[in-house]
Parts: C-alpha cells; structure tokens; sequence
C-alpha cells in the first residue's frame, strides 16, 4: 500500500506543505499542493497512515455528549447525585459502537470522508438522549410505545450495523446503475403493497405489518427512488441539450419529459391515497432537484414547482384532509383542543425553551402528542433552548455540506447525482419537518433524520451515509 | 463591482426586511411575515450565489446553487427560531384561548412553573405571617391567610382562576424569587435547578395595633390609616367589609378542582355583596371629604396671603350666593358673629370657608388641592385610585362650586390615603413623604435583601406656612369640635369631618396627629354613613393614637 496525495489523486506522492507545486515525475501541475516521492514503508507505517486519527478526534465530542446527556437525564429522573456506570450503559454501548466502527474503518484500510461519521454520530446521539428522555413519558402512554425507547436503541446498534456493512461488504456501486429498472420496479411494488396491505396510523397508511415487526417501506423507497434518477439521468446525460417544438411550445427531450410527468403523477398518488403531504413534497423535491443538477434547467424546476402547487391546491379543494393541514398551520388557534392541539403545544414548548432551556429532563415536552417523531425538534427547544435547535441545525447544515462536497469530488456522473441525490433527501426532511414545526409550512408527518424514533428511518438514512462515505472513497478507483 | 454591490444591497435589505417584520408584525405565522421571509430568502438566495465560470462542470455549478437555496433554508428557519424563542417566547407562552365548552387552553408550564416554587410569606414588621404558604394536609402546596385582621392587605391569590391582586399581584416577581435578590443568583438558580424559594415581603404594618385599629372599627364599614409622621410608613390599613382572601385561592396543585369550585362560588358571592368587600378602601375608596379638606383650602388662604390664622371673619349663621344660601350649623354660640381663621378651622365654620373660596377663585383652589396630590396617582406599593377636585374642573368656574369645595363638600372626592397624606405633610414641614407598606424584601433564611429608603414625593406647601398650619389643627383639639382627641401629655391636632351625602347617613371623618413633644403618628379615619365625625370617627383615631404612642414609642 502507498499513501496518496488526496489532492492532486496521483497515488505516487504524499503531501507534507498545502502551497506550490504537485510533482509527480515529468507532470507538474499547479493546484496548490506540495507532494514529496516517498518510499514505501513496512506495514507498522502504512498501519499508523492510514489510521483515521480526524474521525477518531471527532468522535470524542458525541461520546462525552451521549455519557454526560444521559447522566444528566438520570440525575434530574431521580433527583439523586449518586449514581453508577450501570445507570448509563446504553451510552457506554453507544460510544462503544462509535469506537469500534471507526477502529475498523482504520484498520480495514478505509479511505473515505472522516467528518461524515462524527457529524451523524452527533446527531443520532442528540436523537438518542432525547428518546431515552422521553421514555417515561412514552411509557405513560402504554402499548406499542412502552419499549420505544429501548428497541430506538436497538435500532441505532442495527443502523451503525448498515453503516458497518455497507462499508466492509459494498465496495462499489456502480453495478446499481445496471440494475435500474429492477430497482424501480421493486420501489413501486413496495409502495403499491404498502396503499393496499399497509396499516393506517393517525391517518396516513404508511406501515406495513410483518408479523414480528412493523416496517415502514416507504423509507427505502426514497433511497431507490434516487438510485434510480440517478442511474436514468447519469444514462441521459448527451440528450440534455435537445428539444423539440410543438407549435410554440418548447418541451422539454422526451427522456425528461416522461419521467417528469410519472414523478408528478406519483406525488398526487401518494398525496391522494396515502394521505401523505410530507412524503410527496420529498420525493418530488429530489426528482426536481436532481434534475435541476444534471441539466442545470431552471425552468423544469419552475414548471415542476407551479404544477405540483396547482395539483396541491386541486386536492385541497377536493380532499379534506390536505384542507386541515393547510387550515391548521394558518391558524391552529381555530380549534385549540382539536386538529390545533399538536401545533400549540408544539409552540409553547419551543417559546419555554427560550436562549438556554430547561436542561435536559426538566422541561415538559411530554405535553406535545406524536412528540417522539413530528416534534422531536420541538423538544430539543424546550430543553436545550436556541443554543440547542441552532447546534442541531448546524450539524445538518455541515452533513448536507459534507455530502455535496462528495458529490463535487465524485469521479462519475452516476455517483455524483446519487451523492447529491441521497444528501437532498436529509435535507429536505430535515427543511420540511423543522420548518414545519415552526409554522413557516404546513406540519407534515415526515422524521427528522437521526433524532426522531423509527427504526425504518434510522436504517434507511444509515444507508444512506453508507452511500455517501462508499461514494467518498472512489477516487481511489482510478489506481 | 456593479454585481458586488447589488449582492451588498440585496443582503442588506434582507436583514433590513426580517428586521423590520420582526418588529412590527405581530405573530411569527401571520401571512405577511411568511412572505417577508420568502422575499427575504430570494434576496439573500441572490447574494449568495457565488458566480461560477464556465470551466466548472454544469453539475458542480448547480450543486453549488442548490447548497446555496438549503443555506438560504437554513437561516431563515434560524431567524423563525431566534422570533419563536427569544423574542416573541413570553408573548407565546401567555396566549391562552376559551373554548366553547368552558375550559381554558394554555401553556400547561404555567402551571409547574407557579406549583414548584414555595411562593414567599407576607409579614408584618414583627413577623406575623399575613399571607402564607402552607403544606396541605393531602399534598401540595396551599396560600394561606392566617390573620384576619391582615389577611385583606395581602390581596387574594388565585392563579388557575382569577390571577391576583394588591400585593400578591405588584409583589408576584418578587414572592415568587423572580426578581429583587441578585439577578445572577436568580438566574444560576434557575439553571443549576436548584430549589426556588420565593423571596419573603415584609410589611411596615405593626400586628397589634392592626388589630387594634380592626376591632375598633367593628362591624362598620370604612377604613382606617396609621402612617409615621416623618416617614410616610404605613403601620396599620383596615378596610372593611373585605373579603376572605383564603376562599378565593385557587392554585395548581392536587386540589385544583375542589379549589375552584369554592372560589367562583365565593366569588359570586362576593361580587353580589353589599359594601364591595373586593374594594381596598384605604387606596381605593373615593370618599367625599368634607370638613377634614378645609386643611386645604386654609393652606391656600395662608399662601395666598388673603389670611392669616389670626384674621378675623364675620360669621353671621348663613351666606348667600346669588339665589343659594349655605346655612351654618357648627356654631359654637349664637351669639358670636366674628371668629378668627384659627377658630373657625376649629369649629369648621362652612359659611367663613365658602367665603375664603369664593375669594381664592378657582385657580389657587385647584393648585393648592393638586400639590396635596390630588388629580395624581401616589406612588405607592398598592395602586391608589386618583383624589378628584371636581367632576369637571368648569365646576369651580362660580362661586356656588368654589364655595362648596371649599368646605369641602361640592364635587370633592378622596382617597383616605390622600387625606392621611395631607395631614402627614402638614407635620412634616410641608414635605409629603411617599407612603410605603413593604418596609424590606428578605429571603426565605432572613437575609434582607432590599430595605425601603423613605423618601420625599412632593412639596405641599413652605414650612412656614406649614407650621402655621400645625398650631392650626393643635388648636382645633386644644379649643375646637376635635377636643374630644386630646391625649394628656401629648401634642395632638386634628381635624373631624361630616361628609353629607345625599339622604344617607354623613360619612365621618377624622384626620389628625399625635406623639410626645412632636408629631410622631398621622391617622385617619373614615366611617362610612357613621354619622358625625366628632361622634364617630375621633374616638376611634383617640383610642388607635393612644395604642401607637403606647405601643411604637
């Protein structure tokens, strides 16, 4: 093994100044970069190289996060200061996990980006603590929600075990793009054995019941919803530049043109059968923003934009309950103790939370009904104030960065619009949930990504950074 | 640089916009902010944006932009939190809205917040608990108001129903360790969750002559008030009829349901009663004065020289004003038509007095009763309805209005606090002093964290005239109506007043003053529909003088 040069991607050379020149035998090439020959040394050296020491600093910070937050969480549930290493082992298994995947990440030679892992170690840590804050709470309210917090548990180790896995048993993913139009199939057949076996739960039919556990599809759905755009569009690549008339109408090639059309169609379906604003405005964002990405077409997100607001207002007009939402989040005061009840609640507890909080397991964010998944964010406002929600929106606004930083660097176009693609999808969750919650939209039924309770979510959007740290080392392919 | 200074501007105005809508908009989900906040994020979206040459492939280039519309994303929904969080948390936390079928929505934090704290006591100066928080026998904590005869002052308490009122509402922050000790501390206690203890109110009122003063006044209704005469503190305030403040609480804690029940069914009661028991009658009882407020209109002869207390007037049993005659009938012999001003202050002569109106014209009368204080609120540390001259100051545009408030009937109306405040500065050189109840703020280990300091609210008259004035009021004990006040061994003055009002009983008053070598305690009282206020308001100041001068010296 050799160490590279990151930067200039030669392979041959390992960089020691950040200013100069890239010198690789007869090329020089200015970017910046000093790289130096250097012999190759035995493994105790390669060892030590490649050992992820930014990953491994990184982690430190959700570590002590997870120990302290739950002791915390302990101390204020007993209002006692004594305690033991027992009463926090959950964040002791966390941090173990953390520990152990980025020591094999080392030590399987791993090359991919080293803040992805700390920035959503971070996150699932914050979603972790206010889980296992929220227990009593949930345990209250009895049934499926008694155990939530421990199987969340248990659903973060698997969701570390996607990450795992993803890393040590896929090492490309281009044979994806073969596969397309399988994998299309099999997310429609998902989606259509979801609208007819599925399980209605506060109205939306998104669960479908496998006997010893409940799924939501709906989660993988999207991930191949952009493994699909992705591979279509990356194959389409040399028709962007037609278009054809009819009459004085400029359409769009009809390898755009269709898909455009069948997303669309798709989004209403799901508004319509599934009772789901959320999950249409999310899968129809990606298409519009992974088309926007590969044609670079401003108009296409324009036209795809007003249609699906027409179609919305179609349905609002039509069905009712997209009517409520929309009349619940222009004024949730009209029926306090109904449909507004969540939203108000919601509210009061982000305003209590003001600069600093409550800290964690003094506020009362138990009040707000579904706080587990629609209002988690909510929660974190109450009790860790606007210090709190803004460190959280900034872990969000550093994962989406890190991710279309992978796809900047991506080497193909394949990869480039799923690194894209899969990162839009955290974004506009994270957009269409916090901002729903803050009554700048519509409140939808959408998770916030790492925090909110779900196993489905948790391990669809594991799979996720999985595709993004796979995609982050593909650089190396080259050699 | 053309772009650059578009972008500049575009980013400017955006801030401008949010700025401004989050000042002026009211809710942070109105339309109109909704759409600052897209006009906004178009603006900033523009400035944003960086310029990408054409070397860069197209699908890096539209990366860059769609990172750019999520950052845009991003800050708005910090600016919508800031709003939410900040600057608009109180006013989100307070809204609460009644639903048809009767109960109330509302932050159920409010409730915690209130139950947690064990709200500071109300006590006397010698540490009589006036308002109290108590265990329940069945869990949680209660208000309690031990005392009778003090429970009134401290207001009710009543958070899940009525809110508060008098001190229990002006001292809210205060008993319940909000403010008034050291904001740092506050705000570590705050976050550290350490146990709140509401900061304890101690009162300048003295417990035995309270009671005194309350048992004195009886069944009567009516009030009473005991101030220093230097200071302007308050050592007793009765008010009667007043209500049980301990049937109106109504809190948060595990009897909510039965304590409700109790209060709106007191509080029908209460509000049906007769007499207003929820009135405090020493701050908010507008008395017409009568005699006692010819103290003014003497000072206002004295400072517009038109008088000195050594001048003689004709009294000859009535004055007529145009087609009104004002009969006299405080007389003291038939026969006597010429008395000095001294002696008809005395003998509260109404004939001399309408005279001395008449010619003091309304300018003077209504200057001097506003440097006394009327037509002002007193600072105090219960909110103190304003003293009226007259409905419509036009009232005193002739003579029959001057003459009339002159004696102090007309359109006069007055605050017992008002009158006491008038004699207090009287006694003191002419300086009114800002009357206070709450004497100390202390913690719940008796640390005192905040002491009143007695001050000066404003100058009623020069010292000279003053003093003049005191010699006045000792001589109208000394050889007047109010003889009855005298104390052996004490200097003592006063003032008796019989208010008439329309065909009920005559309010009686008494203000005066009493203590060893100098004035040391103001009183006044008022009895309503008594009678005369010789008869029935002097003893009852004589025997509350007696008690202070006993009791405080």
């Amino acid at each position: 093994m050799v160490s590279g040069c990151d930067q200039c991607g030669f392979g041959l050379s390992y960089c020691v100044d950040t200013v100069g020149l890239c010198r690789t035998g007869e090329r020089s090439i200015r970017i910046g970069i000093v790289c130096h020959n250097i012999e190759t040394q035995p493994s105790m050296r390669a060892a030590i190289e490649r050992f992820r020491f930014t990953e491994f600093q990184l982690l430190i910070v959700p570590s002590l996060m997870a120990i302290v937050g739950l002791l915390t969480i302990f101390l204020a549930r007993t209002g006692e200061t004594s305690w033991t290493w027992a009463d926090i082992w959950v964040s002791l298994a966390y941090v173990a996990l953390l520990v152990g995947i980025t020591l094999w990440f080392s030590a399987s030679g791993f090359r991919g980006d080293q803040a992805l892992f700390p920035i959503v170690a971070m996150l699932a840590g914050v979603g972790l603590l206010m889980i296992q804050r929220l227990q009593p709470e949930l345990a209250e309210r009895g049934g499926a929600w008694a155990n939530l917090a421990g199987r969340q548990v248990i659903y973060l180790a698997l969701g570390l075990l996607v990450l795992w896995g993803m890393i040590t048993f896929v090492r490309r993913l281009n044979w994806l793009r073969r596969y397309k139009y399988t994998l299309a199939l099999a997310g429609v057949f998902l989606m259509v054995i979801t609208m007819i076996f599925g399980q209605e739960i506060n109205g939306a039919r998104l669960w479908l019941d496998l006997g010893f556990v409940v799924v939501q599809p709906g989660e993988l759905v999207k991930v191949i919803l952009v493994v699909f755009l992705a591979a279509y569009l990356a194959d389409h690549h040399d028709l962007l530049a037609g278009h054809y008339r009819i009459g004085p109408l400029k359409l769009p090639p009809i390898p755009y043109l269709l898909p455009l059309v069948f997303m669309w169609l798709m989004a209403v379906m799901i508004v319509v059968l599934q009772n789901d604003l959320g999950t249409a405005l999310l899968f129809f964002g990606i298409f519009l923003t992974m088309l926007y990405a590969s044609t670079g077409r401003l108009l296409y997100v324009v036209a795809g934009l007003v249609s699906f607001v027409i179609a919305v207002y179609f349905t609002y007009e039509i069905f009712s309950h997209v009517a409520v939402r929309v009349r619940n989040w222009i004024d949730p005061w009209e029926s306090p103790l109904g449909i507004g009840y969540q939203q108000i609640q919601g509210e009061y507890a982000l305003a209590s939370g003001q600069l600093f909080g409550t800290g964690l397991g003094f506020g009362e964010p138990g009040t707000i009904p579904v706080v587990e998944t629609d209002y988690i964010f909510a929660a974190i406002g109450e009790e860790l104030g606007l210090l709190g929600t803004f460190g959280v929106l900034c872990l969000y606004m550093l994962l989406i960065a890190r991710g279309y930083l992978i796809a900047i660097r991506a080497v193909s176009q394949f990869e480039r619009l799923l690194a894209l693609g899969v990162t839009t999808i955290l974004a506009l969750q994270t957009i269409i949930i916090v901002a729903g919650n803050l009554r700048l939209i519509p409140l939808t039924g959408i998770t916030l990504p790492f925090i909110s309770a779900g196993g489905s979510a948790l391990l669809a959007n594991f799979l996720i950074i999985g595709i993004l740290l796979r995609i982050s080392e593909s650089k190396w392919d080259r050699r | 640089m053309i772009v650059a200074l578009s972008r500049a501007a575009g980013f400017t105005t955006a801030l401008m916009i949010l700025t401004f809508g989050m000042v002026f908009t009211e809710s942070h989900s109105q339309q109109t902010w909704l759409l600052m906040m897209l006009l906004s994020g178009a603006l900033l979206l523009y400035s944003i944006v960086p310029r990408m040459r054409e070397s860069i492939p197209r699908v890096n280039s539209t990366i860059v932009v769609i990172g750019a519309v999520f950052v845009v994303g991003f800050l708005l929904m910090t600016v919508q939190l800031v709003r939410i969080q900040i600057v608009q948390s109180g006013d989100i936390g307070e809204r609460t809205a009644t639903v048809a079928d009767g109960s109330v929505v509302q932050d159920p934090r409010r409730r915690t917040r209130d139950t947690d704290i064990a709200r500071g006591q109300i006590l006397t100066r010698d540490e009589v608990a006036v308002a109290d928080t108590v265990a329940h026998q069945d869990g949680g904590l209660v208000r309690s108001y031990p005392n009778d005869h003090l429970g009134f002052l401290a207001g009710y308490y009543s958070p899940a129903l009525y809110g508060a009122t008098h001190l229990e509402s002006e001292y809210d922050e205060v008993l319940m360790g909000r403010e008034g000790g050291n904001p740092f501390n506050e705000w570590l206690d705050e976050v550290l969750h350490r146990t709140r203890h509401g900061y304890d109110v101690v009162l300048s009122i003295d417990n035995e002559l309270q009671r005194v003063s309350y048992d004195l006044l009886g069944d009567r209704s009516g009030a009473i008030i005991v101030m220093d005469a230097e200071t302007g503190a308050i050592y007793s305030m009765v008010s009667k009829p007043h209500i049980d403040p301990n049937n109106l609480y109504a809190g948060f804690g595990p009897q909510m349901n039965q304590q409700i029940e109790q209060a709106s069914s007191y509080w029908e009661q209460v509000t049906q009663a007769e007499g207003s028991p929820l009135l405090l009658r020493p701050t908010q009882g507008l008395y017409a004065p009568g005699s006692v407020f010819k103290t003014i209109t003497t000072v206002a002869a004295l400072e517009a020289g038109i008088a000195e207390p050594s001048t003689v007037f004709r009294n000859e049993g009535a004055i007529a004003i145009g087609s009104h005659v004002i009969q006299e009938q405080n007389l003291p012999d038939e026969n006597r038509v010429s008395y000095t001003l001294e002696e008809s202050y005395g003998y509260s002569l109404n004939v001399v007095y309408a005279d001395l109106g008449i010619r003091l014209g309304q300018q003077r009368m209504v200057e001097t009763a506003r440097q006394f204080g009327f037509e002002s609120s007193i600072p105090f540390d219960l909110s103190v309805t304003e003293s009226r001259i007259a409905n419509d100051l036009s009232y005193l545009d002739n003579d029959i209005g001057l003459a009339e408030t002159a004696f102090g009937q007309g359109q006069l109306f007055a605050t017992p606090l008002q009158i006491a405040l008038m004699t207090q500065a009287v006694v003191n050189e002419g300086e009114m002093s800002e009357p206070f109840l709450v004497e100390r703020i202390q913690d719940n280990m008796g640390n005192v964290l905040n002491t009143t300091r007695p001050s000066t609210w404003q100058d009623a008259m020069d010292p000279d005239i003053a003093s003049e004035m005191q010699d006045i009021m000792i001589s109208s004990v000394e050889s007047g109506w109010a003889s009855e006040a005298r104390i052996p061994g004490m200097v003592v003055g006063g003032k008796t007043g019989t208010a008439e009002v329309g065909d009920r009983e005559p309010h009686a008053w008494y203000t005066g003053f009493a203590g060893a070598g100098e004035p040391r305690y103001v009183v006044t009282v008022v009895v309503e529909h008594g009678g005369g206020g010789g008869a029935v308001a002097l003893p009852i100041a004589r025997e509350v003088l007696v008690n202070a001068l006993e009791r405080l010296d």
